[in-house]
């Protein structure tokens, strides 16, 4: 199948995809990785609608594309290559897609195993610290931080890095959901202000939300579990919001990240650290160290207070 | 423990089935794999560290109203799983394929059955999922508008009945439009071809007359619904 260009390997699939469909394609001799949105959809001519509907679900569309369009550019243009590039946002036919690059990735299980040594969950933690930084200085909230939205990479003879994808749900910081809106975050990263806003209660989601599922998942590659908390909760965020700790084992914690851990995932939202201020634990916060290895451009950053 | 705090997960099933004729070789796997569904859907859930609270399944069965009369459309209420696990199972089971006179089928008015059911509206995250089972086209809704047991209500046409499964913009009064998944295994014969065209948070496997549903598909269609919860 042909999708403008994009020659399907295999017909898109839904395996792990909550909204969407998704397969590999090639373009001009390049292997793209495929996503087809299961929502909006963009009623072509042949649907037998009233011309009230389909230009109402049409206009719609149009909204949803240009608001897609610059927040895709926007993460381009804040990206160092760890926030993986969006190659291209189009609709073919009544359906939505986004192109990126097809990236070989670790197996999921290696973030378990001891091939995972203690130096690459360092500086896989540090990196996933300064790349969603750069999405929080673009005024940008991702929204949906999980471990399965980190692809553990590694290029011959170099380091394992990692790269963030998945940025349907992301939105700039002044589009916070309304109290009792639906969202679709994975409840095991949820922060607990998420589920008061679900539940109803007037609650503005920041860029703390991101900072405490990356304080989750930075526990997770650290040590290999979650925090432990008390086993009648299902989710971290429930024994948060019900006033039971969350148990961060410290004493497995590399520096700095046996301080910054409990600050990440501080029950009030306004309690929590920011990811800038977080970077400037990290005394080596060039380049080098923030995966200069990954593509080499755009690297630099403004050295920090120490 | 404060029960306020909590995550509920409230999953509600409707099974659309083509009880026609033509449905005859492949019945027997479509029933098999309804019934599965609760124990697969579960045990997929378990596997990714999520829980459901309520999950609840119902059948609406259809053939065609000018054939079949009054066997043409026939629904069940929500049952609770896994507490009413033996009445789902003694529903699915009494399902035979006979009738549906021409090829296309009533297919759209079991939709509408479908998406105005009584769905668990409480709890935090709700899913309302409908899976259809076909070989065949649809009817264009209304066909059979004359037969006595035509039901009254219905959407009058496929304009409403896209605006009864709603979207982002005009929210569904029936069905929440964050919660919502259709997923049809139906062949690319109108109306499905116009749905996947025009209706989001639809999932389309492609069916064709007398085959069933690949395992590849089965597990892919569980795939799809664990993930979007």
């Amino acid at each position: 199948m042909n999708i403008s260009g994009y020659i399907l390997e295999e017909d898109l699939k839904t395996t792990n995809g909550a909204n969407c469909r998704w397969g590999f394609a090639v373009r001009d001799g390049q292997k793209f990785f495929i996503k087809e949105l299961l929502s909006p959809v963009y009623p072509t001519d042949e649907v037998e609608l009233s011309r009230e509907v389909r230009d109402r679900k049409r206009n719609s569309c149009n909204q949803f594309a240009l608001r897609q369009a610059m927040l895709y550019k926007a993460i381009n243009d804040c990206s160092d290559g760890t926030l993986v590039h969006i190659s291209e946002f189009f609709r073919f036919g009544s359906h939505y897609y986004i192109t990126m690059p097809a990236i070989e990735s670790l197996p999921e299980e290696l973030l378990y195993s001891g091939a995972f040594v203690a130096e690459d969950r360092y500086r896989t933690s540090r990196l996933l610290i300064f790349s969603i930084g750069r999405l929080h200085r673009a005024g940008l909230i991702h929204g949906d931080l999980k471990m399965s939205n980190v692809l553990l990479t590694r290029s011959p003879g170099r380091n394992i890095t990692a790269r963030i994808i998945d940025f349907e749900d992301c939105y700039w910081t002044s589009e916070s959901p309304k109290p009792g809106d639906s969202i679709r975050a994975d409840q095991r990263y949820m922060a607990p202000e998420t589920f008061r806003l679900m539940m109803g209660e007037e609650e503005r989601l920041t860029q703390a939300i991101d900072v405490f599922s990356l304080g989750l998942m930075i526990h997770e590659i650290l040590t290999g579990n979650f925090p432990k908390y008390d086993s009648q909760y299902d989710y971290p965020f429930e024994a948060v919001l019900s006033g039971s700790p969350l148990m961060i084992l410290k004493n497995r914690l590399p520096d700095p990240f046996d301080i910054l851990l409990p600050r990440m995932l501080a029950a009030e939202p306004g309690s929590r650290i920011t990811l800038a201020e977080a970077e400037k634990y990290f005394p080596d916060n060039g380049p080098y160290r923030n995966g200069a290895e990954i593509d080499g451009k755009n690297l630099f950053f403004r050295a920090g207070n120490l | 423990m404060n029960a306020h705090m909590m995550m509920r997960y409230n999953v509600d099933l409707v099974f659309c089935i083509d009880a026609t004729g033509s449905m005859k070789p492949v019945i027997e796997t479509v029933k098999d794999n309804a019934l599965n569904f609760y124990r697969d859907v579960r045990a997929a859930m378990e596997e990714k560290q999520k829980s459901i609270n309520t999950m609840r399944v119902r059948v609406v069965m259809y053939r065609d109203y000018y054939a079949d009369h009054e066997n043409a459309m026939m629904t069940t209420r929500f049952f609770t799983l896994p507490e009413e696990e033996r009445n789902f199972e003694a529903a699915v089971d009494s399902i035979t394929a006979f009738g549906g006179g021409d090829e296309p089928e009533d297919a759209l008015e079991a939709l509408g059955y479908a998406i105005r059911s009584d769905w668990n509206t409480e709890g935090i995250k709700n899913r309302s999922i409908i899976v259809v089972w076909t070989d065949a086209s649809t009817h264009p809704i209304g066909y059979a508008i004359d037969e006595p047991n035509y039901p009254r209500g219905m959407a009058r046409s496929f304009s409403e009945l896209t605006e009864w499964w709603g979207d982002e913009q005009m929210e569904s009064p029936y069905i929440r439009n964050n919660a919502k998944r259709l997923i049809l295994f139906a062949p690319e014969k109108p109306y499905w071809t116009d749905i996947v065209n025009s209706w989001n948070n639809v999932i389309h496997y492609p069916s064709a007359a007398g085959e069933g549903l690949q395992e590849y598909t089965y597990h892919e269609i569980i795939d799809a619904i664990y993930n979007s919860i």
